[in-house]
């Protein structure tokens, strides 16, 4: 199959209509969408409105050359372009200090995915609930917009992740935001929270007024950063490579822009603002409490040393499971020597894990896990 | 590249008559590629018209399916007669539910190759020339050729095929008539 037949005659006049092009209604009646366009005089772009039509493959083609021709790319993009006019995108470009980097760390790479991931969710959840820490990004609707985002063809000559949303995917009620435009669809009003936040927080930055963006933040004023978006923002920073990145939004042709928004928009991220995105997560994050309880936890490793009365203790990591259900949690607990001898049986027995009473403080994981009160093995 | 055989010559020279009369018109012309020449289509013409209302197009686009002939044609008066040898050809051309035109455009070529182009100072002439035909609404074939009239009337000039947009504008295909 032809990649021109995939593409809806809707798609192509939504496309068009992007890009300046106005629909003639007087040529419905002969079955044809018909377009001008006040930037190009006398030219006319005319297709089938049926893609039954014998023709349409070819016809689709006639308009994506002559719309190259005009718009002075190649047919092939026009084509991408013509196949995510129902999204809206969001692409990340790495740059490096070194023009000539021709690869990234596999691990670096994997970090802008989940990165990008995060950052989807994250801005789900804030159009959910505007709040400065997302406690967990697990809510069905975050998630089953994270389910709806398709990963894309990436570019030649640079490390580009492109990511796009289909605007139309989801059918969610919540509430407005502050300032937010009335009945846009939930995939935009959440791509439209990404791109807010991203300009809020880059221009914090650039002004020194990050102690505002917290203050309000924390307040949950005006266009809430969450400590989230900056987590998954750190993502996109390594510090052996001194990369910056650039997101870009592009808006989906198929429903309105945004008021005053160009097409598509670009924020760059310089290496230097990474530390500063960190801070700004931990203080959005202050706020948090420890949670004192019993954690269900597996053992995933053990670094404690040999005592002088012959037995090990110290160090382990844990992954706990908090009270709420939904997040495995990595800490590290100090374990005595007899709570130590439990964890070692757990970490080596198939199916067994541990029943720990204690604080689970706030941070990044690994989390500290003091004030043990109970260690216990539970075996299947 | 290789050296051109007689009926390449007689091919690309039926490409510059396309050229030199849609140019002449101020349409543009544009060889087809691979793709359109699956479908029959060897070049597309693209004509600009003044804007007279909204139901009428300023921007016409016609598919040309383009062939050379040094035979000469038999008549009956009215048409000339040229063989189209291949269905698919035929009936690529046929249908009346295809958006954008498509013509038949048969140029017959002297049969002595010295008199097919005559060049001095005064003049650049290309001997003979083409005819064009809708085969919309044609009969269908199965196999085999068919033969094809194509109207003394219909000289593919800059006239005829400035008429033949303006017809296309206005959404009126001329069809093949029944013979």
């Amino acid at each position: 199959m032809n990649l021109e037949t995939l593409i809806p005659p809707t798609d192509l006049r939504d496309y068009a209509k992007d890009q300046g092009w106005v629909l003639l209604k007087e040529a419905a009646k002969d079955r044809l969408y018909v377009m001008t366009n006040p930037r190009f005089e006398r030219r006319q772009l005319v297709f089938p409105m049926d893609t039954s039509a014998p023709d349409y493959a070819e016809a689709v083609m006639l308009v994506v050359d002559k719309l190259a021709a005009m718009e002075g790319r190649t047919p092939q993009s026009v084509f991408d372009s013509l196949v995510e006019v129902g999204d809206d995108g969001v692409s990340f470009r790495v740059t490096t200090p070194r023009p000539d980097e021709r690869a990234l760390p596999l691990g670096f790479a994997s970090s802008m995915i989940t990165g990008a991931q995060q950052l989807l969710l994250a801005s789900a959840c804030t159009v959910l609930k505007p709040q400065a820490h997302h406690p967990r990004l697990s809510r069905t609707e975050a998630q089953q917009f994270l389910d709806t985002a398709r990963f894309r063809h990436t570019r030649p000559g640079s490390f580009i992740l492109n990511v796009s949303c289909p605007v139309q995917a989801m059918d969610v009620q919540s509430p407005l935001l502050p300032d937010e435009e009335v009945d846009a669809p939930f995939v935009r009003r959440a791509t439209m929270v990404l791109h807010r936040s991203l300009r809020k927080l880059v221009t914090a930055i650039e002004t020194d007024s990050l102690d505002g963006l917290v203050d309000t933040s924390r307040k949950g004023e005006g266009l809430v950063v969450s400590s989230n978006l900056c987590e998954a923002l750190t993502r996109f920073g390594d510090e052996s490579l001194k990369n910056s990145v650039e997101i870009g939004i592009k808006w989906a042709a198929a429903i309105p822009r945004p008021r005053d928004e160009p097409r598509m928009s670009v924020v760059r991220i310089q290496h230097d603002y990474f530390p500063r995105i960190e801070e700004v997560r931990r203080e959005l994050r202050a706020k948090e409490q420890h949670i004192e309880d019993v954690f269900p936890a597996t053992v995933e490793r053990l670094d404690g040393e040999m005592g002088d009365d012959a037995k090990r203790s110290g160090e382990v990591i844990l992954r706990l499971l908090t009270p709420d259900g939904d997040e495995l949690v990595r800490a590290r607990a100090n374990l005595t020597a007899d709570q130590y001898e439990l964890a070692d049986k757990a970490h080596m027995t198939d199916g067994a894990f541990v029943k720990v009473a204690g604080k689970l403080h706030p941070g990044r994981q690994p989390r500290q896990l003091s004030d043990i009160k109970s260690f216990d093995l539970m075996i299947k | 590249m290789r050296p051109l055989s007689l009926p390449n010559i007689e091919s690309e020279l039926s490409y510059a008559y396309l050229h030199a009369v849609a140019s002449r018109a101020g349409m543009a012309c544009r060889d087809g590629n691979r793709h359109e020449d699956g479908n029959g289509v060897d070049a597309q013409l693209t004509a600009w018209l003044p804007y007279v209302d909204a139901k009428t197009l300023t921007e016409v686009d016609i598919k040309v399916q383009l062939k050379a002939t040094i035979a000469e044609p038999a008549e009956d008066g009215q048409n000339y007669r040229f063989r189209l040898n291949g269905a698919s050809r035929y009936n690529d051309l046929r249908s009346e539910t295809i958006s954008v035109a498509r013509i038949l455009v048969v140029l017959f070529l002297p049969r002595d190759a010295a008199e097919w182009l005559h060049h001095s100072p005064d003049q650049l002439a290309l001997r003979k020339c083409a005819y064009w035909e809708s085969l919309r609404g044609a009969p269908e074939i199965t196999g085999g050729s068919v033969v094809i009239h194509l109207p003394k009337a219909q000289v593919f000039s800059p006239d005829g095929l400035t008429e033949l947009a303006g017809k296309l504008s206005r959404r009126e295909f001329p069809t093949y008539p029944v013979v």
